[in-house]
């Protein structure tokens, strides 16, 4: 995969990620302060301070307390930790497949997911507004695809036979979703469904975070401390093996734990496209393909980006809102082209 | 032939037989030629009386059916009615003896139309395929929505109209601008004229209007409009826009939409805008794919809507989504909201 460009020593790379860091600070605080009912930033800051330490003081709008606290808020961290997971798990699938093409959703989670929330959606399977049927519902979609694909390459070890399964089992599913959509009785559902597919933080609660935070943050960590793995496997097979990485065993055990997180993430908020693509090929154009650096400045980048993405979602159409994405391929992609001109650019003037 | 033609001539005497038997004959034809001509005064202005009384309903007559202009020729005799409201519009004006086949109902049918309904063709629960809807020979194909000529329905108006069917749209839910009063009656007068029966299909238009203008007068003495939310479904919730006839009931029965001022017939919108216009009533469409207790089970658990008047005075309406796209239901739903919107005023 890509050289890096550009050579950071320690230091700069310590401060790279302190000010990323920090970037991601102020996103948590415009995320909260920003939205489609415009609240002042005092009583904002206020209402999140109060609600910490107890309940909020009679004199504030208790309006306003409900959208700060009980909308924006665990919807900001719902975002931060969805961003972080899809790059994460996305930088990792592209190491573990070695393949540039590799997303998140590469081996059938996403369209089982679907499979399971359509089910929920628009027949009414269990409650949909439930957050925990349809969740559940779309975890146990997403999961069961994956280890279909699994078991569809059992006792082979081909890369390219289980991506190429992967895709396989994905359309079959993509066309059972719409077969479900299509069989419905009622238009005004497909809406619903719509947002769902197209991805959407409005389901965000506080009651189904820390099981996010906590699924995510394992994930970031454990990706981190499997950095030489991954760096050896995205050498190729061959390679890892020579470099002693038992490459088999070690692939399917990141892969597992990467799709746990990513069923997690799919089950709570649908399918979000891009992030976990091209974030990772966006940080590796600047800090190359060593995973150590790479993991922590994905996570950094895509809960960033996610968060304005999401931001921009709840604004561009107010009071209406979008489906989020639409909005990341759509801001995404003209960024990335841009930046892989100037790489390539910035490349050639190196040489 | 010619036997006939002498008769007649014997029954009306030219001049030149009255004026060959001189004077007295002529005195006695003076009256009678008077009174064929007053005759004929009142014959001709019976005829322009009757032309300009069935005017509109003479043939060939051009309709203008959102954009689509299409000319008919003679009254439609084999029609297809797609979708619920077109269907009970159609049984409403006493169409339906001309009704070949039906599809896609979203809910029962209104009880007084079931036994007729029950004995036309039901083709379908969603669109037919072209083929099967071509397979019933239709002359005319009345829709309730713009999907039934869309990709998953019967084929394009186009198509139709060159295989030589006529096509009719509801214009109360695909129009391109807000519904009001009169465009939800649009198609009791186009279809009245199509069909010929004009005055058969007023009336009843009419009747459904004094039905709403009724409750729309009990009204009247409100101080305000109290403020609605209207939660079809989902989250973020699918709500109604200001164009649509989910807008045009609650204004009527003495609400304000609190996305009145959208452009759109239903529209997805934020939580936050909700909990920030606090609405004092919410309207929950109910439908069996998305049961209305279940919204309501949801907005009263969730904790960013504790503080909504609607939830901390349990003030919810439950509309049937029927009622929202139907015509003949809407007087129903206007008062049911009414009601709801302003109980003061109905102590029965």
């Amino acid at each position: 995969m890509e050289k890096s460009t550009f050579r950071f020593s320690r230091i700069q790379f310590r401060l790279i990620l302190w000010g990323l860091g920090f970037l991601l600070f102020f996103t948590l605080i415009a995320a909260v302060a920003i939205g489609p009912v415009s609240i002042p930033l005092i009583a904002v800051w206020q209402i999140v301070r109060e609600s910490f330490f107890g309940s909020p003081s009679e004199n504030i709008n208790s309006a306003y307390v409900n959208i700060v606290w009980y909308l924006r808020l665990p919807r900001a961290f719902q975002a931060i930790a969805t961003g972080s997971g899809l790059a994460v798990t996305g930088a990792m699938m592209q190491a573990v497949l070695n393949n540039p093409m590799a997303d998140p959703y590469i081996l059938g989670i996403s369209s089982g997911a679907s499979v399971g929330a359509v089910l929920v959606i628009l027949f009414n399977l269990f409650n949909s507004l439930q957050t925990y049927a349809l969740s559940t519902a779309a975890f146990i979609g997403g999961i069961s695809a994956f280890f279909l694909v699994l078991l569809l390459n059992k006792n082979r070890y081909e890369i390219l036979r289980l991506i190429l399964s992967g895709v396989a089992v994905s359309s079959a599913l993509s066309s059972l979703t719409s077969l479900l959509i299509f069989q419905a009785r009622h238009g005004e559902g497909i809406q619903s469904v719509l947002f769902w597919l197209m991805g959407s933080l409005a389901r965000a609660e506080w009651s189904t975070l820390p099981l996010t935070i906590l699924v995510v943050s394992f994930g970031i960590t454990f990706m981190i401390m499997s950095a030489r793995i991954l760096n050896a496997l995205s050498l190729g097979e061959e390679t890892a093996i020579t470099l002693g990485v038992k490459a088999i065993s070690c692939r399917y055990s990141i892969m597992i734990v990467g799709t746990l997180i990513v069923g997690v993430l799919v089950a709570q908020c649908g399918t979000i496209g891009f992030v976990g693509l091209i974030v990772p090929h966006l940080v590796r154009l600047f800090f190359g393909n060593n995973h150590r650096k790479l993991i922590p400045v994905c996570a950094l980048a895509g809960s960033i980006f996610l968060t304005w993405v999401d931001i921009a979602c709840r604004l561009v159409v107010k009071p209406a809102e979008l489906p989020l994405g639409i909005l990341t391929s759509l801001c995404g992609a003209p960024l990335f082209i841009f930046l892989l001109d100037r790489k390539s650019t910035i490349g050639i003037r190196k040489k | 032939m010619l036997n006939s033609l002498f008769v007649l001539s014997s029954l009306f005497p030219s001049r030149a037989q009255t004026t060959q038997k001189g004077p007295i004959s002529v005195n006695l034809v003076k009256p009678h030629r008077k009174s064929s001509l007053v005759f004929l005064i009142f014959i001709f202005i019976l005829l322009l009386f009757i032309t300009t009384k069935v005017q509109a309903s003479q043939y060939p007559l051009e309709i203008d059916n959102l954009g689509h202009k299409i000319t008919y020729y003679a009254s439609p005799k084999r029609v297809v009615v797609l979708n619920q409201h077109a269907i009970e519009i159609m049984m409403a004006i006493g169409l339906e003896g001309k009704i070949i086949g039906t599809a896609y109902l979203d809910d029962e049918i209104i009880p007084e139309y079931k036994e007729k309904f029950e004995k036309i063709n039901y083709l379908s629960d969603k669109y037919p395929s072209q083929e099967v809807l071509l397979n019933t020979d239709p002359d005319f194909v009345y829709a309730g929505f713009k999907s039934a000529f869309g990709t998953n329905g019967v084929g394009t108006r186009d198509t139709l109209q060159s295989l030589g069917i006529n096509t009719y749209l509801n214009i109360a839910h695909n129009q391109d601008d807000q519904v009001n009063l009169d465009s939800l009656f649009a198609d009791f007068y186009d279809l009245g004229a199509i069909f010929g029966i004009e005055d058969q299909a007023n009336d009843v238009a009419k009747k459904i209007r004094e039905e709403i203008d009724k409750v729309i007068s009990q009204i009247e003495g409100i101080a305000q409009p109290v403020s609605v939310f209207v939660y079809d479904s989902g989250n973020p919730p699918f709500t109604a826009g200001g164009w649509g006839v989910p807008n045009l009931i609650v204004e009527c029965a003495g609400g304000r939409n609190i996305f009145f001022n959208l452009p759109k017939k239903w529209t997805t919108v934020s939580w936050e805008e909700v909990v920030a216009a606090d609405p004092q009533v919410i309207v929950l469409i109910d439908a069996i794919w998305s049961p209305a207790e279940e919204k309501k089970n949801f907005l009263l658990e969730t904790k960013a809507f504790r503080d909504l008047s609607a939830v901390q005075n349990q003030r919810f309406v439950v509309l049937p989504f029927t009622s929202t796209t139907s015509v003949v239901r809407v007087p129903q739903a206007i008062r049911q909201c009414a009601k709801a919107f302003h109980p003061d005023l109905f102590n029965e």
